[in-house]
């Protein structure tokens, strides 16, 4: 059985402790780094990262979307939100599709 | 580039079955891309639907997170928190869309448990004393009983409101996190396939099998061309022979 992580600034996922959630408290990039690495090295089925730290450790999630677990997942940022997961999602489907097809839902 | 093959009969059946083979590969492949781009359509919306959601509920749950936080000491806080409720398990299980193997991801009893809870919180809000009372019991036995009623297992007198909304909301999020993961797996899974299919396509498309046709063509006009020749010799020959 697997378990939930979840990788941010510590305000942005102590409330997640209470969810069920494993919180990972990271307040730099060097932190950041450890606490992924302690994370891949245990069973975790969805890896929540929340932008801020995605955006600081662009470089070491990269590889791991290619891999089955976990499942990275960017979470929106509640108070800041520059729509990051969404722009993934948008290159995804644009990469695939071949044109932007995601905006016609919204306009 | 043109395809280069030697002008026999021979060869020129070998290349017509393999044109009507990569044709027929073409029209398969092109219904594996549609079928894919059907489904993707359907995951892309319900992914945009749940991001949606889950923005709007997270930012409600921040914003009564950080009442709670403002109003609480930092360890009575965390000691709240660490009680409300242990790591979640969440299985997975794998799912073929066409040929692509997708996971689908479920939290552990997190359906029936939520329900329960969101249960007990309807049926009343419980006296304030009966909480106290419940807490006083054996630690795990009280703890999942009080889970049950719908009664935060930790002390109601040091925390505030707040952060009883405040976990409730987290709560209820983390379902819609672990399904949102799933969504966003599949569609990613989703979108590798239909460009490695489109590829495919195009190339039988636009390359093979625009040149296995030039082939084709070359030959069977060599052989007409040597058809031709062997006849007008034919002819030079037989009027050789007659002039004798």
């Amino acid at each position: 059985m697997s378990k939930v992580a979840v990788l941010g600034q510590r305000d942005a996922v102590l409330g997640f402790k209470a969810s069920g959630a494993v919180a990972f408290a990271a307040d730099d990039a060097r932190e950041a780094r450890e606490k992924l690495g302690k994370i891949l090295e245990d069973d975790f089925a969805v890896l929540l990262v929340t932008e801020e730290m995605a955006e600081m450790l662009k470089e070491e999630l990269r590889p791991l979307y290619e891999k089955p677990k976990p499942v990275v997942t960017i979470l929106p940022d509640a108070r800041r939100p520059r729509g990051l997961g969404m722009e993934l999602l948008k290159k995804r489907v644009e990469r695939a599709v071949g044109a932007n097809i995601l905006l016609k839902g919204e306009e | 580039m043109e395809l280069r093959v030697s002008a026999t009969r021979q060869e020129l059946t070998r290349l017509k079955n393999r044109v009507r083979m990569a044709a027929r590969g073409h029209r398969l492949l092109k219904d594996k891309r549609d079928q894919l781009m059907k489904e993707f359509m359907a995951i892309v919306h319900e992914n945009q639907r749940l991001r949606k959601e889950l923005e709007r509920r997270l930012s409600a749950a921040y914003r009564s997170f950080a009442q709670a936080r403002a109003l609480l000491s930092p360890p009575v806080l965390e000691e709240a928190l660490m009680a409300s409720s242990g790591p979640e398990e969440v299985s997975i299980s794998y799912r073929r869309i066409m040929n692509v193997v997708v996971p689908e991801m479920d939290i552990r009893g997190a359906g029936e448990e939520g329900e329960e809870r969101t249960e007990g919180a309807a049926l009343g809000a419980m006296p304030e004393a009966a909480p106290g009372a419940s807490q006083r019991g054996a630690p795990g036995e009280s703890r999942k009983r009080a889970v049950n009623l719908g009664i935060p297992p930790y002390g109601l007198a040091s925390t505030s409101s707040d952060l009883d909304d405040a976990i409730k909301e987290f709560q209820g999020i983390l379902p819609l996190l672990v399904k949102l993961s799933e969504v966003e797996r599949k569609i990613q899974l989703l979108a590798d396939e239909i460009e490695r299919t489109r590829r495919r396509v195009n190339a039988l498309e636009y390359i093979l099998i625009p040149e296995l046709e030039a082939a084709v063509k070359s030959v069977e006009m060599r052989l007409e061309e040597m058809d031709r020749a062997n006849a007008s010799r034919l002819m030079k020959v037989k009027d050789i022979v007659r002039a004798h």
